[in-house]
């Protein structure tokens, strides 16, 4: 019986904290003003190159393991 | 015999792992290459209601499709493109067009027009770096002209009135979104250092500038 009755606590603080947690989120988008917006992609440039390089990479040797195949068939 | 028919197995295998890798690469290669010169779209947070209860004396407006503005143009620095509207994203920011070339108008805030403080908003560099539509937005000086074409193809005529850059988390928001003396146009874009923790720019351009 105390069992239950703790995991019934639990589970009613849990709830409460979820909704709690829920309004709280709702919260910050219902404004009539938000938060400045994020215009600039710039930064990502590295990251970017560096993903299309190593990708452009295998992309290639990928081509050319299938090349050599052909070439061998 | 059983030799043979296991290598020829294993060579499937290799072939078809090979074959599964390169597409996968070749496709992460495509999506980065839209995403970062073309097309990054953002996904919206829920909708807001207009801004009637905040105490603020900006006028909630209900636009009819006509009146939405569909064509920014700026003669002194060479932008003339397309207006998108765009409300809120998942972080509570006012959410950015879904290309570097076009710009975004605040649907939650004020026609351009009416008094009010209506907002619009354009990338300043896409993913390699390149100039974005509201590059040269910080050239501007008071004085210079900026129009607005309404889908009803009517014109309206701003005059900038003064640029301002601020860090980002100093940006006056209600002056930016809800300053209602006259009928107003707000430009704003990012400017300064990219910050890696916050994935952003760390300080913000605005251009303010009122009906002609």
């Amino acid at each position: 019986m105390t069992f239950l009755k703790k995991t019934f606590q639990i589970g009613t603080a849990t709830l409460l904290a979820w909704t709690v947690a829920g309004i709280a989120s709702a919260q910050v988008v219902a404004t009539s003003t938000p938060g400045t917006p994020d215009t600039g992609a710039g930064g990502e440039m590295v990251t970017n190159l560096v993903v299309l390089a190593i990708a452009a990479i295998i992309v290639v040797a990928g081509v050319a393991f299938f090349s050599n195949r052909s070439a061998k068939a | 015999m059983a030799s043979a028919v296991r290598h020829s197995m294993r060579g499937r295998l290799l072939t078809g792992m090979v074959g599964l890798v390169t597409l996968a690469a070749a496709g992460v290669f495509l999506f980065v290459l839209v995403h970062a010169v073309w097309y990054a779209p953002e996904e919206e947070g829920a909708a807001v209601a207009p801004p009637s209860s905040s105490g603020s004396s900006t006028p909630t407006v209900i636009a009819s499709a006509k009146d939405v503005p569909v064509r920014l143009s700026i003669p002194s620095i060479n932008v003339d493109t397309n207006i998108q509207d765009v409300g809120i994203g998942k972080t509570g920011n006012m959410a950015v067009p879904s290309n570097y070339t076009d710009v975004g108008w605040y649907r939650y805030g004020t026609l351009p027009g009416v008094v009010g403080s209506a907002v619009i908003d354009g990338h300043v560099d896409n993913g390699f770096g390149l100039d974005a539509v509201f590059k040269h937005i910080s050239d501007l000086k008071p004085g210079d002209d900026i129009y607005l074409q309404a889908q009803s193809g009517e014109e309206l005529h701003f005059v900038v009135e003064d640029v301002e850059t601020y860090a980002a988390a100093d940006v006056p928001l209600q002056e930016l979104f809800t300053r209602a003396d006259k009928a107003r146009l707000n430009l704003i874009t990012c400017a300064g250092q990219w910050e890696p923790d916050q994935d952003a720019y760390d300080h913000r351009t605005v251009v303010y500038a009122v009906l002609a």
